[in-house]
């Protein structure tokens, strides 16, 4: 129904109607890059279309040209936008601005750049309903503001209307946006990438207030997302993006029971699960092509696991076409997709008869005993804080295994590492690697030892210095050791999956993917018992993802690795890890084996944690598991349990004792909770 | 990109040539010693000949000097000043930026309070009040001006440092076991000194002026050495008469200001597609 | 924010005393300060009863704190050519560099301001290379040079404006053009970089999506903050502005501290040089506090903080 419909007769009920949208930019060289091809879609009255994509996909771009606010250097080439009825890729810029902010608005990913840190939150919400209601009185209009302010949650709206973007916390600032947005009850909400900025306990109240605020306006959404757990808990229909186009519409439930489109079944084989474990994932080779090397015929075909070597789909581009009446798919192929995803699924899942996993029988490679880190921030001139970022921190890791430590933004869960590997120094506690006091060693001593343990950090386009050959990137480490080899190099590369040619280009030449593996053969070089990853696939998108994170587990397996690897995404970690650690405000809460804290974790928090991950298939029940509030500023924790001020099931014990770290019937299972659950 | 020459590259190159070819090329020509007077042919226009049939190009001063061979001559004494002065600020800056940049602590405290300190102190009062009592010799000249100016090379190198040290390449040669000097050899410089010659380029123009400022004031470069900043302030007495006296020198100061002007601005621009690239 | 005021104004403090440290030293530079104290016909009795009455015959930190005693009441000697302090000296001409000093800020920023703007607004994109490219030309142009230049048109070729000294407004036309047109450039493109570095931000484009209009846009939501930095430039760059006071006045015999400094050091008169530099730096320090705590006034990060 939705793309080759003619433009004339829609449906009374359409709010936006996009057709055949092409966006071009400038290159360098003058010629123009198709950033986005021919799309078509429809949002309809009360509903939430979710696009899903890639970097790159053009989703973000569509959706801003919806809107007439395409950067410079961009412009719409072709096609039509129709909202409500009225054409906006012709419209002049005073007409938009009587469109913009009264039947569309936008919320962007950023609450912090896409507030006005000088302007007070009032006057920058008021702003948006005087603009469009110029009659309204002063107090109407603040009356209004204030209305808003408290129908996206916010405490104390009188108080806050006059306060500064500053005084928010992050998801405080991005409830303001949704205030912002909603002013003039807009016939169309287009929300982009709105809370991956945000930690997922705070996502899930934001999404919560969303879907209020919607259901009392009726208001249509438009849902950009990477995040494919995110539009199948949220969004009634679905658009994949792939370089620029659209391959796959379908409603939510069909699109990812039934994936019709390879890159759509791709995408959700190779999503690490945080409900069960599989023993691998699939990964899409290759990567997203650059938009000025789009391979001939279908852009995916070269990534493709079913027209890979089909001449059909090397040399003709499938158009988008309806294969049900709610349904359409670019692609030749489609039928072979359900039987290829079920094969995958075969192939990835755990065989019933697999051994259990051997426990305890390596030694311990990696042992921490209470380890303590205390910042002291400089205030002002006479005042300093304390900020106690790492407390009694204690765990064994054994050789060949994986801890993964997982949290939110300011657990430590960073500190940790950075404390670990001696980049900053700890106020307290031990660390002893492969049996021997780490933490004493100074000089050259401690530089010979710190090969041992090597890390790999999230953002792969920093952990390169661009200005060396990837050569050199990774022979570095042999050269301050003194044992350069050529050979070692080569073979390096060889173990992350580059060609030896690699070798001899710099790093502005690569994609993420590729850096984080270059990153990888980096860290290998001096051959290290423990490898600490951190946060180390976050940065990736998620075909590349599961890229990485295969290469990872096939090198723990060669090498007899041993990782921490820290994340704050818990199905990966429940993936990859054989030991899980929760931390929050500075201390691990819980602790276990990853099978034991997923499937009964004991402490609220991790439950909250658990029950916020939206997944894919079957909305997740939040009810009564969402944690409240915000993180409390980690300067002043509350008395007691650091948790309960956000904890649903809170006693006034919880606020004289800190509880302790104990197992609550299971030994090896622990949790620090006057009423955590057995 | 490259094969295309921008404007401000071209302009770049232009005025650069045109410099070179005052300081490098006039000097090497059979012209008239820039020190020779000629008293009746004094306050020439250009293109005038004295009484004794001597063609000047750009016309004689006062004493009846060669116009042309005078400013060739302060060219190079004004650009052996500045290149001395940029080398001595450069290095001094880059090595107080960096350490202050990766040791941090009490010694970053330190530096940085010398740059505010200096920063304090206007430039020029500062030179004029060393100079007043140093002596302003040619040499003495491109090392006060050179200790004057690290500031700006010191900022910049400490703030690149303080940003790359936390940068994930760094950190990764310190769990290596790098040590600091291997870290500041192998990372530090290599990204820094791009950044520090465009500042070195902009520095240069900006060191000239400065020198042509005191040279103006009667504190800078002493006779009978001809400079640039000294020609116009003798000029100024005969602004009504002769104005190509001040004029000329003054073109000369310009054309070579902005040459180095237009040369940061590309190389900036340079650096920029290039980090974006 | 009382914490961020008390800890500038500490540090202001110290910066005075790093430049009374630093005028102590200048006059040792070279060698004994006596013989730079004294005119040069002086008698070497006359430098030994100098010698005793500032105390150089003492030990050097003894000679350091009783400086420093001195320096900080504004006590740096007497004229070596008139028999008055020289802090008196100095102090008479200040209003003329404030005036002159204030007048080109002014321009300065005003044109800066202007222009800025005018850039951001147009469509031509003609005219914003040419306000770049007379921005650039001008940073070129030493300021005696382009003195002269506006001498040679307006004074002797118009004969509408005076060439030197202060007294009515059209005195200080020329002078404050001069030195305003030098620092405009410098203004120019910091505004210009602080702007396109605002356009950026998402906030701007929430501003379009809500409806605004460009320029309501451009004054209201970019401007406040491409203006902070402005602020902390401005400050920073008041030494460059002070120090090319020095070379106006010289060129246009404004009856300035700057003037009197270059006057007494052809005369050798090193008490008023240092006292001159030392109240110079003075009012930078001092301007520079003002500034930056108006720049905690304006932006709400810092004053919430």
């Amino acid at each position: 129904m939705i793309p080759q419909a003619m433009p004339a007769a829609e449906p009374a009920n359409t709010v936006l109607s996009v057709r055949n949208l092409s966006i071009d930019a400038r290159g360098a060289d003058g010629k123009p890059i198709h950033l986005v091809q021919d799309v078509s879609f429809d949002v309809f009255e009360h509903e939430v279309l979710g696009i899903v994509g890639e970097s790159g996909s053009g989703k973000s771009l569509t959706m801003l040209a919806v809107l007439g606010l395409l950067g410079p250097g961009l412009k719409i080439v072709s096609g039509s936008i129709v909202l409500r009825g009225q054409e906006l890729t012709s419209m002049a810029f005073a007409d938009l601005q009587k469109v913009r902010g009264k039947a569309v608005s936008i919320i962007f990913q950023d609450p912090l750049t896409t507030l006005n840190p000088v302007l007070r939150i009032g006057e920058q919400i008021a702003e948006a309903i005087r603009l469009h209601n110029p009659n309204k009185s002063k107090a109407e209009v603040k009356a209004r503001v204030i209305e808003l302010l408290s129908l996206v949650g916010i405490p104390n709206p009188e108080r806050r209307f006059s306060q500064f973007p500053n005084e928010f916390s992050g998801g405080m600032r991005q409830r303001v946006v949704i205030a912002m947005a909603m002013a003039n009850e807009p016939d169309l909400l287009i929300a982009d990438e709105p809370t991956t900025a945000l930690d997922v306990t705070i996502q899930a109240q934001v999404m919560q207030v969303l879907a209020e605020v919607r259901a009392r306006t009726g208001a249509a959404m438009v849902l950009i997302t990477h995040d494919l757990g995110l539009v199948s808990e949220y969004a009634d229909r679905l658009a994949v993006m792939y370089s620029g186009r659209i391959v796959e519409q379908a409603p939510g439930e069909e699109l990812f029971s039934d994936a019709k489109h390879p890159y759509t079944a791709g995408l959700i084989a190779s999503l690490p699960q945080i409900d069960h474990k599989v023993a691998s994932l699939y990964s899409i080779p290759g990567f997203v092509p650059d938009p000025r090397k789009r391979p001939s015929g279908c852009p995916f075909h070269p990534r493709c696991a079913i027209g890979r070597d089909r001449p059909e789909c090397s040399a003709t581009d499938p158009a988008l076409r309806e294969i049900t009446p709610v349904r359409d798919v670019a692609c030749h192929f489609y039928e072979e997709t359900p039987a290829w995803l079920g094969q995958q699924r075969q192939i990835s899942a755990i065989p019933a008869d697999a051994p259990e996993a051997t426990k305890d029988d390596t030694e311990v490679v990696l042992k921490v005993s209470h380890l303590e880190k205390v910042f002291n921030i400089g205030g002002a001139a006479f005042r300093s804080h304390k900020l106690h970022a790492l407390r009694d921190i204690s765990f064994d890791l054994r050789s060949g295994k994986t801890l993964g430590i997982v949290g939110e933004s300011g657990c430590g869960k960073s500190t940790l590492a950075r404390v670990l590997l001696r980049l900053a120094d700890a106020s307290g506690g031990d660390v002893f690697l492969n049996g021997a006091p780490f933490f004493q060693l100074k000089g050259n001593a401690l530089r010979q030892r710190r090969r041992d343990l090597q890390v790999v950090f999230q953002d792969p386009y920093s952990s390169l210095d661009p200005r060396m050959k990837i050569h050199d990137v990774i022979a570095e480490p042999m050269r301050i050791a003194g044992s350069y080899s050529a050979e070692r190099v080569t073979q390096l590369l060889a173990h992350v999956g580059l060609p030896p040619e690699a070798g001899q280009r710099r790093s502005p030449e690569f994609s993420g993917g590729q850096r984080q593996r270059i990153a990888i053969a980096r860290s290998l070089a001096l051959n290290p018992d423990v490898l600490i990853l951190d946060e180390a696939v976050s940065a990736l998108d998620v075909s590349i993802q599961a890229q990485v994170i295969n290469l990872l587990m096939k090198l723990q397996k060669e090498m007899g690795l041993t990782y921490v690897f820290i994340s704050h995404d818990l199905s990966v970690v429940r993936h990859i890890s054989d030991e899980v650690m929760v931390m929050y405000l500075g201390r691990v809460i819980e602790q276990g084996a990853t099978e034991d804290v997923f499937d009964c974790p004991s402490h609220p928090y991790t439950r909250a944690l658990l029950a916020a991950i939206p997944q894919i298939g079957g909305k997740s029940d939040t009810e009564g598991m969402i944690a409240k509030g915000d993180l409390p500023n980690p300067m002043n924790p509350p008395s007691g349990c650091t948790f309960r001020t956000r904890c649903p099931m809170a006693q006034p014990l919880c606020a004289e004792k800190e509880p302790p770290l104990v197992d609550h019937g299971h030994p090896g299972h622990e949790a620090a909770c006057h009423f955590a659950q057995a | 990109m490259m094969g295309r020459i921008s404007i401000s590259q071209g302009v770049a190159i232009g005025l650069l040539a045109i410099v070179a070819v005052l300081v490098i090329i006039i000097p090497l020509l059979p012209l008239y010693d820039p020190y020779s007077q000629n008293l009746g042919g004094s306050l020439l226009p250009p293109g005038g000949s004295s009484f004794d049939g001597r063609f000047y190009l750009l016309g004689t001063d006062t004493l009846g000097r060669d116009m042309l061979s005078r400013l060739a001559l302060a060219g190079q004494v004004s650009a052996l000043i500045g290149l001395g002065a940029v080398t001595v600020s450069l290095v001094v800056g880059v090595t107080l930026g960096l350490i202050a940049g990766y040791f941090r602590g009490p010694v970053e405290v330190f530096i940085m309070g010398l740059a505010d300190l200096q920063l304090s102190i206007p430039r020029v009062l500062l030179l004029i009040a060393v100079t007043a009592i140093i002596g302003p010799s040619v040499v003495n000249l491109a090392v006060i001006l050179g200790l004057s100016s690290w500031v700006a090379y010191g900022r910049v190198a400490r703030g690149m440092t303080l940003s790359l040290r936390e940068r994930e390449f760094i950190l990764s040669a310190r769990t290596q076991g790098a040590s600091a000097t291997w870290n500041i050899r192998q990372h530090l410089l290599p990204n820094v000194l791009p950044q520090m010659l465009i500042v070195g380029s902009y520095e240069f123009g900006m060191i000239i002026v400065l020198e042509a400022s005191l040279s103006y004031l009667g504190l800078g470069v002493q006779p009978p050495l001809p400079s640039w900043g000294m020609m116009v302030s003798e000029g100024q007495n005969y602004l009504a008469l002769a104005p190509q006296l001040a004029i000329l020198p003054s073109i000369a100061l310009f054309i070579l200001v902005a040459g180095f002007q237009f040369l940061s601005q590309t190389l900036t621009k340079e650096n920029d597609l290039e980090m974006v690239a | 924010m009382a914490g961020f005021i008390i800890k500038r104004l500490l540090q202001s403090i110290l910066t005075i005393a790093g430049v009374i440290t630093a005028a102590f030293f200048l006059t040792r530079l070279a060698g004994d300060p006596a013989i730079l104290l004294l005119p040069p016909e002086a008698t070497a009795a006359d430098a030994d009863r100098l010698r005793a009455a500032l105390g150089l015959d003492q030990p050097l930190i003894v000679q350091y704190i009783l400086f420093m005693g001195k320096a900080a009441t504004g006590d740096f000697g007497m004229s070596l050519r008139q028999a008055i302090p020289a802090m008196d000296l100095v102090i008479e001409r200040v209003p003329a560099t404030l005036e002159l000093a204030l007048s080109s800020f002014a321009v300065g920023i005003g044109l800066a301001f202007v222009l800025g703007i005018l850039m951001r607004m147009t469509r031509h994109g003609w005219v914003r290379d040419v306000i770049t490219w007379i921005a650039l030309g001008r940073q070129a142009i030493p300021i005696f040079s382009f003195g002269l230049v506006l001498i040679l048109i307006f004074s002797i070729q118009l004969k509408w404006l005076p060439s030197y000294g202060r007294g009515t407004f059209a005195h200080l036309i020329l002078p404050a053009l001069t030195l305003g047109t030098y620092e405009l450039a410098l203004y120019l493109r910091l505004f210009n970089a602080s702007l396109a570095a605002e356009q950026r931000n998402d906030y701007v484009r929430t501003a379009f999506a809500k409806g605004q209009g460009r320029i309501q846009v451009l004054l209201k939501h970019m401007l406040p903050n491409a203006l902070l930095p402005l602020v902390t430039v401005a400050g920073i760059n008041l030494g460059m502005l002070l120090g090319g006071t020095v070379v106006t006045e010289t060129v246009f015999s404004w009856p300035g501290v700057g003037r009197l400094i270059v006057q007494s050091v052809s005369q050798r008169d090193f008490p008023v040089i240092i006292a001159g530099v030392f109240l110079i730096s003075l009012v930078f320090v001092v301007i520079n506090l003002i500034v930056d705590i108006l720049y905690g006034f304006l932006d709400p990060r810092v004053r919430l903080a």
